[in-house]
């Protein structure tokens, strides 16, 4: 018998722990009995434990290629070793369905376990160790029915399917388990909330305590998507990264809504209010999760992704009207225990800007979501089918985007509760200054895209908000404990991880958005070209040179050899391929890309013809560079604000007043 | 309200919605109106794929109707015969001129390769 063999009667045995768990921690959240949630995380653990039997079982036939599996055979061959054969746990949809259970059983029993260890109140623990348990039974059940990683074959092919050679990239060893760490990281802020909820304890501990599963889940989901972003720009080889796919937005929706709901915690934290909307967003934000995961996998759309048009979509949706319906049910049950203990003081405060902050991403969330279910709409409406395409989306997006990234340049000038129109039009001056010296500048360097100009300008703006808090903030540390400028600046940033961690976030955010807005000054040519001949494309001169054949034994491999230069003068030589996969029968470009903080060259070559002519298709992209800066700088912050004691339960609001001499001086 | 008439005005633009159709579908409505975005989806013939310098043409098939497809522009490493495929642009009758072609993603999703 193989390890393999022990998959099947793990996953079966994995529900059955997962179902004795969800009714042991109903039965003891009901009764208060200690014991049998006791009993019902030891059970959660032995679910854990069996899942990982399962995930080990099958990570071994595909090591071991073992193609009397139907999964190892479709995604797997024998050529595919090391990383990459590993990759296939969570290449094909069974395999990611169960490496996404393997997730959620590990979280959820760490959650658990650290939530008492600290003292989490018992029932609220209870039911959300019930809630952990029940959405664990839901995908144990489509592993076991329809979606069943260990299917044997009847006849056992001599050699797999293989793994795509466009797959065969580092950026898609992380990027899925990034999607779906993140996605399953919700589930603990989300069961929590649910179980604060169903025991009436309803004051902040749950999102406090489960704060670091949100910010960790929202990390992993935003280098997650950067990641896709890379990997479509350096592989695929139309010049772009994001082109609005139904199962790009599958991924964006959740992220936008976990954003929103990252800030307006802060609001029920700091001010005892939003407490209905902070339990709505989440349950929004994991309901687009496990849409997310559904829609890639339900063939209802047509996506350039495509999937297996499988039974899995009818187990979804009843999963997921339970889902909503149960969760707005006890929402709606528990209303008169959310009521804010405060009011907006005025229209100019912090609190004003978070809620403007809240209603731009949940806009943003539903445009999303509109463009992404119309072409369904329409289809069931007017039988007509239609497909919405990225001039709808830039077109919302572009104006949204900017207002918040104004937003994340006002809110920090703002105070608490209210604040005089004297005191922020003295505040804004400085980074308004900085704005507008930035258009003119750009007007003068001639930018003419009044998209872009306004982008630059308020990229400025935000950043000189933002310097300008940490000039504040090193200046008290500078003067209180007689420090230079450098230490202060550190002090800065660690006595208050996660607000200054925060600014390093909205830093990176703002590197991003000039990145993208410079796509609007993107130019591309294409030209077929013997040897010696050559193209110009803004200002470079390419000159295909040479064609250098070799063969291994996965492909053969076609390099070009492109001089570039640029007003005469030697830049580069660029070596872009086009290579034929042998195993796959398919010709694959490996793009040549010259990456600079000014502008990127990219060179694509798409064909090549038996006499040796090739035709290049060119772009340049300036300032995607930063896109991927600013990706970098984000992570940093992220990292700042994880590595911070974050405030324990119920001691939040004496922490954060002690640690926040700037916002108490204003 | 304002994000509804942000939508409905993006909703508008010139290609922001395209018509989505099989080749039997898009010979049963004839030549398409200049200005409007149609999106044809089936999957390439093989053995009809034909290069000409930067040119390529090929048919689509949804296994009753055929489409000739010609295109200007580079076509990506996953078209090849049988791939299925996306040609966005527009017909004039008996030629499907595409501005772009796509070929669905090798993704990971699928059971058959």
């Amino acid at each position: 018998m193989t390890l393999a063999a022990l998959g099947r009667p793990a996953l079966i045995a994995a529900l059955i722990f997962a179902l004795g768990a969800a009714v042991l921690a109903a039965a003891g959240a009901i009764r208060s009995r200690r014991d049998l949630t006791d009993a019902a995380t030891r059970s959660l653990a032995i679910t854990a434990g069996f899942v990982v039997t399962a995930a080990v079982a099958l990570t071994a036939a595909l090591l071991a290629h073992d193609f009397s599996y139907s999964y190892v055979a479709s995604y797997s061959s024998r050529s595919l070793t090391g990383p990459y054969a590993l990759a296939a746990l969570w290449g094909g949809m069974e395999g990611s369905l169960l490496f996404w259970t393997l997730l959620l059983t590990l979280f959820a029993v760490v959650a658990v376990v650290r939530a008492r260890a600290k003292g989490m109140a018992h029932p609220v623990t209870a039911w959300a160790t019930a809630v952990l348990a029940v959405i664990a039974a839901f995908f144990l059940i489509l592993l076991i029915a329809p979606a069943n990683p260990f299917t044997k074959l009847l006849t056992v092919p001599a050699d797999g399917r293989g793994l795509n050679p466009l797959l065969q990239s580092p950026a898609m060893l992380i990027h899925p388990p990034l999607l779906y760490t993140g996605f399953v990281g919700f589930s603990i802020p989300f069961a929590f909330a649910m179980g604060a909820l169903l025991s009436r304890r309803l004051d902040d501990t749950w999102f406090t305590s489960t704060r670091r599963w949100t910010l960790f889940a929202w990390s992993a989901l935003s280098i997650g998507i950067v990641l896709g972003g890379a990997w479509a720009y350096t592989e695929l080889g139309w010049g772009g990264y994001w082109a609005w796919d139904p199962v790009e937005n599958a991924s964006f929706m959740p992220w936008l809504t976990a954003t929103a709901y990252l800030h307006s915690v802060v609001i029920q934290e700091k001010r005892r209010m939003f407490k209905v909307w902070n339990v709505c967003l989440i349950l929004i934000t994991y309901a687009l999760a496990v849409f997310g995961t559904f829609l890639t996998r339900s063939g209802i759309l047509s996506s350039i992704h495509t999937f297996t048009e499988g039974p899995i979509g009818r187990w979804f949706l009843p999963f997921l009207a339970l889902m909503l319906i149960g969760g707005v049910g006890i929402v709606l049950w528990r209303l008169d225990g959310l009521r804010s203990t405060n009011r907006f003081d005025s229209l100019l405060s912090r609190e004003s800007a978070f809620l403007a902050n809240n209603v731009l991403f949940l806009a943003a969330a539903s445009t999303v979501l509109w463009g992404t279910l119309y072409p369904v709409v329409a289809e069931a409406f007017s039988g007509a089918r239609l497909s919405v395409g990225p001039p709808f989306f830039d077109a919302v997006f572009i104006p949204l985007g900017l207002a918040l990234m104004a937003l994340a340049g006002i809110g920090p000038l703002i105070g608490w509760r209210s604040m005089s129109t004297k005191a922020f039009g003295r505040i804004i001056q400085g980074p308004l200054v900085a704005g507008v010296v930035t258009i003119v500048a750009c007007v003068a360097i001639g930018v003419r895209s009044v998209g872009a100009l306004l982008a630059f300008g308020i990229c400025a703006f935000t950043v000189a908000s933002i310097v300008g808090e940490f000039v504040r903030g090193s200046r008290v540390h500078r003067k209180r404990e007689a420090l230079s400028w450098g230490p202060a600046l550190v002090r800065t940033l660690t006595r208050n991880r996660r607000r200054y961690g925060g600014y390093v976030v909205h830093l990176g955010v703002v590197l991003i958005v000039i990145g993208l807005a410079g796509s609007a000054f993107r130019t591309e040519r294409q030209a077929s070209l013997d040897e010696g001949q050559s193209m110009d494309i803004a200002g470079y001169q390419l000159v295909y040179r040479d064609l250098e054949t070799s063969n291994t034994p996965e492909k053969q491999v076609f390099q070009t050899d492109i001089d570039v230069s640029r007003d005469g003068e030697h830049v580069t030589t660029l070596h872009p391929q086009r290579n034929f996969h042998v195993a796959q029968q398919q010709w694959q470009s490996e793009i040549a890309i010259r990456s600079t903080p000014i502008e990127d060259l990219y060179i694509v070559v798409t064909t090549i013809d038996p006499d040796g002519a090739a035709s290049v298709r060119a772009f340049v992209n300036p300032l995607t560079w930063w896109i991927w800066a600013g990706a970098v700088v984000m992570l940093l912050g992220m990292g700042v604000i994880l590595s911070g004691r974050l405030p324990v339960a119920g001691m939040a609001s004496t922490r954060t007043r002690v640690a926040e001499p700037v916002a108490a001086t204003r | 309200m304002g994000l509804a008439a942000l939508l409905f005005w993006a909703m508008t633009r010139p290609g922001s919605t395209a018509f989505y159709m099989t080749p039997t579908e898009l010979q049963a409505h004839g030549p398409t109106t200049a200005g409007e975005t149609y999106r044809l989806n089936g999957t390439v013939v093989p053995g009809s794929i034909e290069q000409n310098g930067l040119t390529t043409t090929f048919v689509v098939s949804d296994g009753e109707t055929d489409i000739d497809v010609t295109t200007d522009s580079p076509v990506p490493d996953t078209f090849k015969d049988r791939a299925d495929v996306v040609a966005r642009g527009g017909y004039d009758g008996a030629t499907f001129t595409a501005v772009e072609v796509l070929a669905k993603c090798p993704s990971k999703f699928k059971a058959k390769a």
